[in-house]
């Protein structure tokens, strides 16, 4: 009997030595260590592009929802009516607009709320002087929108700045553009910073003039 | 190799291949290794499929984008091509799909080689496809708007999956939506020799600009306000209701407005103009402009050039061209007496004046003053024998009161003539008529008293309105030429329509609507628009704007979600 032969042969396919075990799993180690050296650098730079896509793509949205509804400014408004802006501020518009198509036009009044960091969005007789109510103005909701910012600047036909904010009722009627700012906090809850706070700007001119 | 068999021996199995070998083995690096394998294939799917949903939001949101872009152009589009039709409620041209009066049926719009309707646009490299949808607005939709004069378009822009619709009011813009209107610039102060006061009490187009140099810099200028001159937004425009203001007078220039000194105004802070429109105002005078709509469109309003009004016109004038003038005492003249004015010569005057009367006949009434025939008829001709076609298209006698009606003529017709018009003496007049004088001279008309129906504009209510009023007294002068109104304090109740300049020289007070080749104010007329006019133009006037001499606006724009 040949044990010697015997055991060799048997180890040989049946399984692995330790040694080669521990080979192994210190090359997959390395791999590893390489693998996600390689490819975290790529990585975080495409979490972070991802996250400014997210942050364009809220901010779009956004501003797209208040351009589209700025332009109607005018709309339906009874024909004694010269001011489509009742309030022109800094940080809130207030504007005569039909919109859903019914009836005459409405109030619709775009505000932050700097609470909850949300634009909102106050209809009819929602309409208050504060931005504590309202409906916020929500994006698909890959990450949570914060506004921090959000400021209006007032031009005439002919684009000369209309001041001083907000507008006095005199002035309001000559609103044919509306400039739009808007800043989204981008320090929240994950650690791949993209960059700061990023700003957004717009222009919606009023088309029923 | 050696086999043995027995108790203690050991068996070998026979040798098997790799895939045989890698199904027994059970060490851990090979199961680590393809479970990294997996994790790394479901980390690369998520990633490809988190990348392509990126992609494809932001993609479709540029489509978007573009997508409005071209509902915008779209109706652009929709704007040349029916600034290019003629008439809007018929089926020709770029109404060809739409059925005339149906105001409820939306139908596509021709372009005079395809229905707009789903095709490329732009047609070169295409970005995506439009379609322009039209329908005739129905009366009382938008205030103004009839099926004639305005037009829904729903434009549709689609680039891809993307797709966004506008839906607009367009409407045709005259030189009648105007009190004023010249086709060329208007320098106020600088014409006539007078001090160049003059105001305006309602809207005014002004269609061209000649070079001015202010301040240094050259500027095309439209509206020169030399001295001090006036437009006020203080009387009721198109569609207002009397007091209840604001007023929607307007004022649109192309080119600059400039003005000199500091007395000169366009709106007031407490009365704004509804609008001003112009390529632009120097710093500084902006201050003297009150408006609640300041920018720099300005719709094209081709001139309504009443040389054309006269070339469609006068064949259907209900007038001979000749005219027999009596001046002896009650109007009453024997055959011989009555002198006849060639209303075909340009060379000669036709005169209304006091202790005159005057007698167009009817085309074709055969009637001669000079024949034995026609004595008793001449003689005793009134304000109540111009009603049908066999007697006189006008009557003047200017030997009647100062408070009596007199000059009268057929109502709904024109009277053409070649000959200059003067007018000597205060006029009341009655009819509905439209005076084509074919004449090029500077006075085609020369107006040295007032010229108003019986009740005057200026009365109010003091008195029953019948100009510009339906079924009222409103008498339009289309000239060829120029038309002169001179004399201090007199008031014209009338539509005046000049291929020249309308120039006058005193204080006066003008009602109805002006549109000239040029205005040449002085001596601070007075001038005042006449709410329902337009709808109640003198015969021929209207259509001819509306069919030729039109500009086309938006009147109503939404996005529809």
């Amino acid at each position: 009997m040949d044990l010697g032969v015997s055991c060799r042969s048997g180890r040989q396919e049946t399984g692995f030595t330790v040694l080669e075990l521990l080979m192994a799993l210190s090359l997959l180690a390395v791999m590893l260590l390489v693998a996600f050296t390689v490819f975290s650098i790529p990585f975080r730079a495409w979490m972070a592009g991802r996250k400014l896509a997210d942050e364009q793509q809220n901010a779009r949205l956004v501003l797209e929802w208040m351009t589209r509804r700025l332009r109607l400014a005018g709309m339906g408004a009874p024909a004694d009516v010269a001011e489509y802006f009742t309030e022109a501020g800094a940080d809130a518009v207030t504007f005569l607009a039909n919109v859903d198509g019914i009836g005459g036009a409405e109030l619709h009044r775009f505000c932050i709320d700097t609470t909850t960091g949300v634009i909102r969005e106050q209809i009819g007789g929602g309409v208050t002087t504060s931005c504590a109510t309202g409906a916020p103005l929500t994006s698909r909701g890959i990450r949570p929108l914060k506004v921090v910012l959000l400021q209006f600047a007032y031009f005439d036909g002919q684009q000369k700045a209309l001041t001083p904010l907000p507008l006095p009722s005199d002035e309001r009627p000559g609103v044919a553009w509306v400039r739009i700012v808007l800043g989204l906090d981008s320090n929240l809850s994950d650690g791949y910073e993209a960059a700061d706070d990023l700003t957004f700007t717009t222009d919606a001119i009023v088309r029923n003039q | 190799m050696t086999r043995e068999t027995g108790e203690g021996a050991t068996t070998m199995a026979p040798q098997k291949g790799w895939i045989g070998r890698l199904k027994e083995d059970t060490g851990a690096a090979m199961a680590a290794t393809l479970g990294m394998i997996l994790l790394n294939l479901i980390v690369s799917a998520t990633l490809v499929a988190l990348v392509m949903n990126e992609y494809q939001t932001a993609a479709l949101a540029e489509e978007s984008r573009q997508a409005f872009h071209l509902a915008n152009a779209a109706v652009a589009k929709a704007m040349f091509e029916l600034q290019r039709d003629r008439e809007w409620d018929d089926s020709l041209g770029a109404t060809a799909d739409h059925t005339a009066g149906d105001t409820t049926t939306w139908y596509r719009l021709y372009d005079g080689a395809r229905y707009l309707d789903n095709v490329d646009f732009p047609s070169p490299a295409p970005l995506g496809r439009i379609t322009v949808l039209a329908r005739a607005a129905g009366p009382g939709e938008v205030p103004g708007c009839n099926s004639e004069t305005c037009i829904w378009i729903r434009a549709t822009g689609r680039v891809k999956a993307a797709s966004r619709r506008i839906e607009v009011v367009l409407g045709k813009i005259t030189g009648a939506d105007f009190t004023a209107y010249s086709a060329s610039d208007i320098n106020v102060g600088a014409g006539g020799g007078g001090n160049g006061v003059f105001t305006l009490h309602g809207a005014l187009y002004v269609a061209n600009c000649t070079d001015v140099v202010v301040g240094g810099q050259t500027y095309c200028v439209g509206l020169n306000m030399q001295g001090n001159g006036a437009i006020l937004n203080d009387q009721p425009f198109i569609g207002d209701t009397p007091g209840v203001q604001p007023y929607h007078n307007r004022v649109y220039v192309r080119g600059y407005v400039v003005g000199q000194g500091n007395s000169w105004q366009i709106g007031l802070d407490s009365q704004k103009m509804w609008g001003v429109h112009a390529a632009g105002w120097p710093e500084g005078f902006a201050n003297q402009i009150d408006a609640y709509r300041r920018d720099d469109a300005v719709p094209l309003i081709p001139f309504a050039d009443p040389s054309q009004l006269i070339a469609d016109q006068k064949a259907n004038a209900s007038n001979e061209l000749v005219a027999y003038v009596c001046t002896r005492p009650a109007g009453v003249c024997t055959p011989s007496q009555w002198q006849p004015v060639e209303l075909g010569d340009p060379n000669r005057t036709l005169t209304l004046e006091n202790n005159a009367k005057v007698l167009i006949p009817d085309k074709g009434s055969g009637i001669d003053c000079q024949q034995a025939t026609y004595a008793v008829t001449c003689n005793t001709a009134t304000g109540l024998n111009v009603g049908g076609t066999a007697d006189f298209s006008l009557v003047f006698n200017g030997f009647l009161g100062p408070a009596a009606v007199n000059l009268s003529t057929q109502r709904d017709s024109s009277i053409h003539m070649r000959s200059q018009l003067e007018i000597r003496t205060d006029v009341l007049y009655e009819g509905f008529t439209t005076f084509l004088i074919e004449n090029p001279g500077a006075q085609a008309v020369e107006i040295r008293n007032s010229v108003t129906p019986a009740c005057k504009v200026s009365q109010g209510a003091g008195c029953p309105q019948t100009f510009g009023q339906p079924n009222g007294n409103t008498y339009a002068f289309a000239l060829d030429g120029g038309g002169y109104v001179r004399g201090a304090g007199l008031e014209v109740d009338l539509v005046m329509l000049a291929h020249g300049n309308l120039k006058n020289d005193n204080p006066q007070n003008w009602y109805g609507m002006f549109i000239a080749g040029g205005l040449d104010f002085d001596n601070n007329p007075q001038i005042y628009p006449v709410p329902g006019l337009k709808a109640n133009l003198p015969p021929g006037i209207g259509s001819f704007m509306r069919s030729g001499a039109f500009g086309v606006q938006v009147f109503r724009w939404r996005e529809l979600f």
